[in-house]
């Protein structure tokens, strides 16, 4: 299993106010995501950037838009191109959201929750090993963040990632802050979660910040990494050993220096392991 | 699909798309779920918000002459007809020129600066590779040309230069507005189509000789060969390395 889902090391997620210093940056990166929809469809600058970085970095593409869990099946184009993406960056593997965000054929750009339900088990694990054939990688499957629980519930979160994960011989993209807010959120243990969970199918982990509101923690991005989320990674490390790491800040993006000291501070942990 | 998944779906589709500020009618769905009402509303401010910004990223002129409040009350309405086809998300604001020429409220110039920010964008991130030698004349693979109403080239130049939002609208005119990628910059560059832009495209679409072009034009040809490398220069044609420079 760890074959399939290469070591990294700690990375950061490529965003455009980064482009050009990360071209010439001296700091230590080990590698970057990119979100997959930004450098399938378009040519000119986002294509150079894309094969300039690819030069310099190792390269993960990490979706929005796959709909795995959509009402109807993954659109064809959307697959030849993220086939072609992820050969064009030699991608170890690719990674989406457990979620649907088509609604009645329109994209709602939003990642939507799953009912947590056997039937749709049955259907994201058979998507996603077709999927898999499709892109000819691994695909890794991330617990999105979730502010209510979707009607039908006939299990819990942990069991319904486990069992598509297993039933499709996917791997995890563990976001250990969309596991901190949706604990907090609705009032589940986060170590549970993680002792639930088949880690050795988690390919790596999204860590990240977000924002207190009194009606819910919001999965935003626009902030550090807080210490709960570090503290599971923490305990995640103890639990899985090393795994690849990837700080995502989306929202009111730092300067180049701040995102990476994130990653410093998550490859600290990694190799103290 | 069970009966249940698509009772969901079906509700989703009525609050994601009929009454996104009012989860109202998706919790009527489901008696017997009681999931807290301000915790679902997210997912409808979510969806609007990523859809505004997105149209604000694409039309920043467009919302700009418009002012904020009708510029929210046309993504409101803009919204209603679920623009998001493609898994792309500036995909959904591909219909949204076209939309804003049907509104008879609007003034007939936000339409035709609605076309020119999307025919930019397309320039941009065109996936169209420019090539690294040519043999002949060449126009850039590019190239989008638009009819205009207004004379938006000259008005979008003089916004640039400026740091505040633009005021006046473009003033009123015919104009052929020509919008292609430079090779080099690969930035999108823009210009109202002039005798020397013209001559230039049509000897690299029509391949006919610098002479020929001359004659038909009663010009000398040092005049066609300096208008063809400054075209070059631009980007809007290539040149082949050997091409000469003087007649």
């Amino acid at each position: 299993m760890a074959a399939r889902y290469p070591y990294l090391g700690a990375g950061v997620g490529l965003r455009r106010p980064h482009y050009e210093e990360l071209l010439t940056c001296e700091r230590r990166l080990d590698w970057l995501e990119v979100v997959s929809e930004n450098f399938m469809c378009f040519g000119g600058r986002v294509a150079q950037t894309l094969e300039r970085t690819r030069a310099r970095f190792p390269i993960v593409p990490h979706g929005v838009a796959l709909d795995v869990g959509g009402a109807e099946e993954p659109d064809p184009d959307y697959l030849t191109r993220l086939r072609q993406l992820a050969e064009r960056v030699e991608a170890p593997f690719v990674s989406d959201h457990l979620c649907f965000t088509r609604v009645a054929g329109s994209y709602s750009h939003e990642l939507l929750p799953l009912p947590f339900r056997e039937e749709v088990v049955e259907a994201v694990a058979r998507r996603a090993r077709a999927i898999q054939e499709a892109v000819g990688r691994p695909l890794l499957l991330e617990n999105p963040s979730y502010y209510v629980t979707m009607p039908g519930q006939e299990m819990d979160e942990a069991t319904f990632l486990r069992e598509i994960a297993e039933r499709a011989d996917c791997g995890i993209l563990l976001d250990l802050n969309n596991l901190y807010v949706n604990a907090t959120n609705l009032a589940y243990d986060a170590q549970a979660f993680l002792d639930a969970l088949p880690l050795e199918r988690v390919g790596y982990v999204h860590l990240a910040g977000h924002r207190v509101e009194e009606r819910a923690l919001i999965d935003d991005h626009a902030s550090a990494v807080p210490e709960p989320v570090w503290a599971l990674f923490q305990a995640l490390l103890e639990r899985r050993g090393p795994v690849s790491a990837l700080v995502e800040w989306d929202q009111s993006i730092p300067s180049l220096d701040v995102l990476l000291d994130e990653a410093d501070k998550a490859r600290a942990l990694l190799e103290a392991v | 699909m069970s009966e249940f998944l698509e009772r969901f779906h079906a509700a989703m589709e009525g609050y994601v798309w009929g009454s996104p500020d009012d989860p109202q009618p998706l919790l009527d769905a489901f008696p017997d779920w009681r999931p807290s009402r301000e915790r679902l509303a997210i997912y409808g401010e979510f969806i609007q918000y990523y859809q505004g910004e997105c149209l604000s990223a694409l039309y920043g002129r467009t919302q700009e002459l418009l002012g904020e409040a009708a510029w929210g009350e046309l993504l409101r309405a803009y919204y209603a007809i679920r623009p998001a086809h493609g898994y792309q998300i500036n995909t959904l604001g591909h219909d949204f020129p076209g939309f804003v020429a049907e509104q008879l409220a609007i003034p007939p110039y936000l339409s035709q600066v609605a076309l020119f920010e999307l025919t930019k964008h397309r320039v941009y991130t065109s996936e169209e590779v420019h090539p690294a030698e040519v043999e002949a004349p060449s126009v850039n693979p590019t190239l989008q040309t638009l009819q205009l109403t207004h004379q938006v080239c000259g008005w979008a130049k003089a916004a640039a230069q400026r740091p505040e939002p633009v005021g006046e609208p473009p003033p009123e005119g015919e104009e052929l507005a020509l919008l292609w990628r430079n090779p080099t910059s690969l930035r999108a560059n823009y210009v109202a189509a002039g005798p020397r832009s013209l001559l230039a495209l049509k000897i690299a679409l029509e391949g006919i000789s610098v002479e020929e072009a001359a004659a038909a034009g009663g010009v000398e040809p040092a005049d066609v060969l300096d208008a063809l490398h400054e075209q070059a220069g631009f980007g809007l044609i290539s040149l082949p390395k050997s091409f000469p420079r003087e007649g």
